[in-house]
């Protein structure tokens, strides 16, 4: 049996439930959570909104991560740096000038004067012996950089003298990466580091150096935690300009959407993990910039050469028609609209000797007369491999199924095989994949480390394909050799035009970064490596 | 009696947990990929001195069986071993996200307690009418609309439009956080004193409070409904009326109370959910919790954080069922013997 309820109770409730709705907004409308900005101006300090659930750590000398690059720029100095736009100048930094022997051989460095690391010590050539020989027999990710050298001497307090094994044209260049920043020795040995030999199990100075920095850059780290914010404090006694943001504070924010949202409202100043289809979704007449650069990534497809894994591509020919069958203005045009470029070969467009007009366009008469050249006139199977997860901004499914419509077309009958990131990665080292989708970021920007990653016989991208041409192996030793860039342009066009008559790798897309800045931000140029100079920047 | 029954519970407890690092063990080594390759560069990992030197230190030299055994030993020392991805004690990192997610599940769970059970009560006495089906369709649209993208409306329509609510993360961005002393920013700032911290804070969680709520309360709302439903109809309510209570009181204290079993089994478990998966939640609203580090530790192979992570989640299970079964007692006073 219902009874029946009094009208008056009923009133009662729904006005409390209007009062409560009427309440909550005018309390949030009067925004007693938006406190008011502490400690410096909102103006001196800068908001940048980023996924930075890639750290692993914040010590220069054993990160191998994006974000780390970028905080490690602003916190330690480099020997010499490269700047937008001209990223083949070489400009000092901490050394003021250099020489090298005519040998290739010996590079003198002369360290400017005045320069203090945030302790207060002066940045001295102890200082760079003992970081170029942590960074070396630590043997972590970024060990690599310090592979050419063979001796390290301090002539004076402001004189090094670098000896190589052999002769390197790249490494100067490499001297610009944040992995070779220069560490506070007295400082980093108090807290347990060491440059000896035996560095890889003796020095425990990591776990401090995630926290704190040890660094003379414009910045200094003052406060960290994984997977919520970092925050850079501008030093005082910075030996070069002071840079304008007293604070800039790093949000770990993951999705790309979340973050158009709090940039056009205004609550962050740069957004950076935007794509293209973000940038397609910005409301017209919001006050947010984007910002266009190009990366110096590569997404490409791995052909293997390996007779043993695919018979009818261990054929040059059948490579090259597979090269001739891509649609590759239909892959940049329609794929990604127009956010991304195709230079010939794995060379990004911006390092020395890329030549756009060497690029191959798609020829399908041409691909079949190929493939029956091969013997195969009426086409063969193969497998393509890829992981799910997008290829550095790119979509990797639509990709697939482009490659495999367009090799369909001549013939070639591809089947497409996804897996899961990780153990596609361990197959494509392996050397397994017959045809597989992959990326590649700049260690540095110097041909050499595409040169000897994907043409040298064994390079790291090289030995997955079993790519193996004696020539390709000489003429990446000469591109080295040659201290004159003119002659080392040739060098590199020279095997460019090697790697398009094999096809061990076909390139596919050097995607454009995009970046949401706030129109109040001065000087926001997209860096290749540390994705911008933050000290450059300004209000 | 309490003793005997507290002491099979825990025996029961400790099975269960070393079935689920067993199992977590095993399908995490079965998969076919290289544990290093998601730590090492390209080029690093092409280097044999710096790959033995990994494997080395992550014991993954040695067999299958002695890792295990070795990682066993360690558990029970307290010992959860090192992440590859972070470097640092898996129980370090463990402890430095749970707590914003504790923080984020005890909010969602009160929503879902607060306007879920009363929901549930009104439409099981307004039976089959407007207000029924007006209930039952809240609850609903709740539970089945996928999380993610509730989030994204909710911050789209309260923040961004509206700009009732403060953007994502767990505090203002121009705000210092405080020191660390519970790892929960609600407590944190008041030990601190920070009043405009705490305010930041709070305003911060009700939105990813109401969106993850929301997805659960359709869950409470439903299972009061239906056994508020049943107990309705049972036989000592029709005394209790015939005794001349009120409705209020027969609802409110006879009939509630046998109801509120079921809600209580389900609240538990979804209690226990929240905590073990607001992933999505947490990558809407760039929370930092231990949503996002178990995924990334899942996709990295990242083994002792894999088993880290599934090892917490047991805990969190078998600790929060018990803590369900104690209820029982408290309101059935036939379960206590």
């Amino acid at each position: 049996m219902q009874r029946a309820r009094s009208p008056v109770h009923r009133r009662s409730r729904l006005l409390a439930l209007s009062v409560l709705a009427v309440i909550l907004p005018a309390l949030a409308a009067t925004g007693f959570w938006n406190t008011p900005v502490q400690g410096q101006g909102r103006a001196e300090t800068l908001i940048v909104l980023r996924n930075i659930d890639d750290y692993v750590t914040n010590d220069p000398s054993r990160q191998y991560e994006y974000s780390a690059q970028m905080w490690d720029e602003s916190t330690y100095d480099t020997l010499v740096t490269l700047e937008a736009p001209d990223f083949t100048k070489i400009q000092p930094k901490l050394a003021e000038r250099w020489e090298i022997s005519k040998d290739g051989l010996t590079y003198t460095f002369h360290l400017r004067g005045g320069a203090k690391f945030h302790s207060g010590n002066p940045v001295t050539a102890t200082d760079v012996r003992f970081s170029f020989r942590r960074l070396k027999y630590l043997e972590d990710n970024p060990s690599f950089f310090m592979d050419p050298v063979k001796d390290i001497q301090a002539t004076n307090d402001t004189t090094v003298k670098v000896t190589l094994s052999a002769p390197d044209a790249s490494w100067l260049a490499a001297l610009a990466a944040p992995p070779t920043g220069i560490l506070d020795s007295k400082t980093v040995i108090e807290k347990g580091g060491t440059d000896a030999e035996n560095a890889k199990t003796a020095d425990k100075a990591t776990s401090w150096l995630n926290e704190h920095t040890a660094g003379s850059g414009p910045y200094d780290l003052t406060s960290f935690r994984r997977n919520e914010q970092a925050v850079l404090e501008r030093t005082p006694s910075y030996w070069g300009a002071k840079p304008f943001f007293a604070k800039i504070v790093f949000l770990h924010v993951k999705d790309g959407t979340t973050q158009r949202e709090m940039a056009e409202r205004g609550d962050a100043d740069i957004a950076q993990d935007f794509d293209s289809d973000i940038v397609a979704k910005i409301a017209p007449g919001a006050r947010i910039k984007i910002v266009e650069g190009l990366s110096m990534n590569q997404v490409y497809m791995a052909v293997n050469t390996n007779p043993q894994v695919s018979k009818e591509l261990a054929d040059k020919r059948v490579r090259q028609a597979v090269s001739y069958a891509i649609d590759y203005d239909g892959i940049i045009k329609g794929l990604v609209r127009d956010a991304g470029v195709r230079p010939p070969a794995m060379f990004p467009i911006g390092v020395l000797g890329v030549d756009l007009s060497m690029a191959r366009q798609r020829d399908t008469a041409k691909a079949k007369q190929l493939l029956a050249e091969a013997g195969y006139p009426s086409g063969f199977s193969v497998k393509l491999n890829y992981w799910t997860a997008p290829l550095l901004g790119v979509p990797s499914e639509p990709l697939a199924a482009k490659l495999q419509a367009d090799l369909g077309a001549v013939g070639v009958k591809v089947s497409l095989e996804p897996k899961e990131r990780s153990v596609m990665i361990t197959e494509y080292r392996a050397g397994k994949p017959q045809l597989m989708l992959a990326s590649w970021s700049p260690d540095y920007l110097d041909p050499h480390p595409w040169a000897d990653a994907f043409y040298r016989k064994g390079g790291p991208a090289a030995h997955r394909v079993s790519y193996d041409n004696p020539k390709a192996v000489e003429l990446v030793a000469a591109g080295d050799r040659e201290l004159d860039p003119a002659k080392r342009a040739g060098i590199y066009k020279e095997l460019t035009k090697v790697a398009l008559d094999d096809v061990p790798f076909i390139m596919l897309i050097q995607p454009k970064s995009f970046v949401g800045v706030n129109p109040s931000i001065k000087g926001y140029a997209i860096h290749p490596i540390w994705f911008v100079t933050l000290s450059r920047l300004s209000r | 009696m309490l003793l005997h029954y507290l002491r099979q519970r825990l025996a029961f407890a400790g099975v269960a947990l070393l079935g689920v690092v067993v199992v977590a063990f095993l399908v995490a080594h079965l998969v076919p990929a290289d544990p290093l390759a998601a730590v090492l560069s390209d080029i690093a990992t092409k280097d044999p001195s710096i790959r033995a030197q990994y494997m080395e230190r992550w014991g993954l030299d040695r067999p299958l069986p002695e890792q295990f055994f070795y990682y066993l030993k360690n558990v029970a020392r307290g010992d959860l071993g090192e992440s590859f991805t972070t470097r640092r004690p898996v129980l370090q990192d463990l402890v430095q996200y749970v707590p914003a997610t504790v923080e984020l599940s005890v909010a969602a769970f009160a929503v879902s307690v607060v306007f879920g059970v009363p929901l549930g009560v009104w439409a099981a006495l307004r039976h089959n009418r407007s207000a029924d089906h007006a209930a039952r369709f809240i609850s609903l649209v709740g539970a089945a609309s996928p999380i993610f993208w509730t989030g994204l409306i909710a911050l789209y329509v309260f923040y961004y439009l509206l700009r009732w609510a403060p953007g994502p993360g767990r505090l203002d961005p121009h705000q210092v956080l405080p020191p660390v002393v519970t790892g929960f920013l609600l407590l944190d700032s008041l030990i601190a004193g920070r009043v405009d911290a705490f305010l930041s804070a709070l305003g911060h969680i009700i939105l990813p409070a109401l969106v993850l709520g929301w997805f659960i309360m359709g869950l409470t709302a439903r299972t009061t409904r239906s056994a508020l439903l049943e107990v309705l109809a049972a036989d000592y309510l029709r005394t209790a009326r015939a005794k001349g209570l009120g409705e209020r009181r027969v609802v409110g204290i006879h009939a509630l109370r046998n109801a509120l079993i079921p809600v209580l089994t389900v609240a538990g478990l979804a209690f226990a959910s929240l905590l073990s998966g607001a992933v999505l939640t947490e990558t809407v609203f760039a929370w930092p919790g231990i949503g996002r580090y178990a995924v990334t530790a899942a996709t990295r192979l990242d083994y002792p954080a894999i088993l880290g992570v599934t090892l917490l989640t047991g805990v969190i299970y078998i600790v929060v069922n018990f803590i369900v079964d104690l209820l029982y007692g408290v309101l059935d006073p036939r379960i206590r013997v």
